[in-house]
């Protein structure tokens, strides 16, 4: 990144047609080297697991499409939205991931429950920092 | 059904398949399984049976029209 450059927020937007991926958690968390996702979820918290992978055989994975700038990702997931009847405007939103360690490798939840989160900016610090 | 605990949260593994209808009416996996007629798709959650002769998923099996040829 160069100087004066800006990443934005850091989180990750629901919708009925899936998963949208923020430019600051795509940078933050590097996901431009992850080709596939893996889905999980808990029906009684309402959250959400997302695995990021490069594995392409993954079992029941869903692709992720990187944007053409590289700089944001989509998830198209109409599957687990309508599967798991969570196809409510309640639950949709921008929803900062908590990550969490499973086995060696790391996991995104994201709570549907939570009201919309605005995202935490990436630069916040560094704007604080600035003069 | 696997439960996978992680932290506070009991997670069940969401499988996603991919179906393709093809031309000559034969159906296509994500598995690479094909077949005709019937189709079973298995996970480790569930197995279940796609009956083609559905009405709904018959239209989906008709052929496409042939491209014109001049």
């Amino acid at each position: 990144m160069g100087v004066g450059s800006r990443v934005g927020s850091y989180f990750i937007s629901f919708n009925k047609s899936g998963f949208m991926i923020s430019s600051g958690f795509y940078m933050k968390e590097k996901i431009k080297d992850f080709s596939k996702i893996v889905l999980y979820f808990d029906s009684e918290k309402k959250a959400v697991g997302i695995e990021f992978t490069n594995n392409s055989n993954a079992e029941g994975s869903f692709t992720l499409i990187h944007g053409n700038k590289g700089t944001t990702g989509t998830i198209s997931a109409r599957s687990f939205v309508f599967t798991h009847n969570l196809n409510i405007p309640e639950y949709f939103g921008r929803k900062v991931p908590k990550k969490i360690d499973f086995q060696g490798s790391e996991i995104f939840v994201i709570d549907l429950l939570r009201p919309e989160d605005q995202g935490k900016d990436s630069n916040e610090s560094a704007q604080n920092g600035a003069v | 059904m696997k439960v996978h605990k992680m932290g506070q949260f009991n997670f069940i593994k969401h499988f996603n398949f991919t179906i393709n209808f093809g031309r000559d009416k034969k159906i296509e996996v994500a598995s690479g399984k094909q077949s005709e007629g019937v189709i079973i798709l298995s996970s480790p959650l569930e197995t279940k049976a796609v009956d083609l002769s559905r009405s709904s998923i018959n239209k989906r099996t008709k052929p496409l029209k042939s491209p014109k040829t001049t």
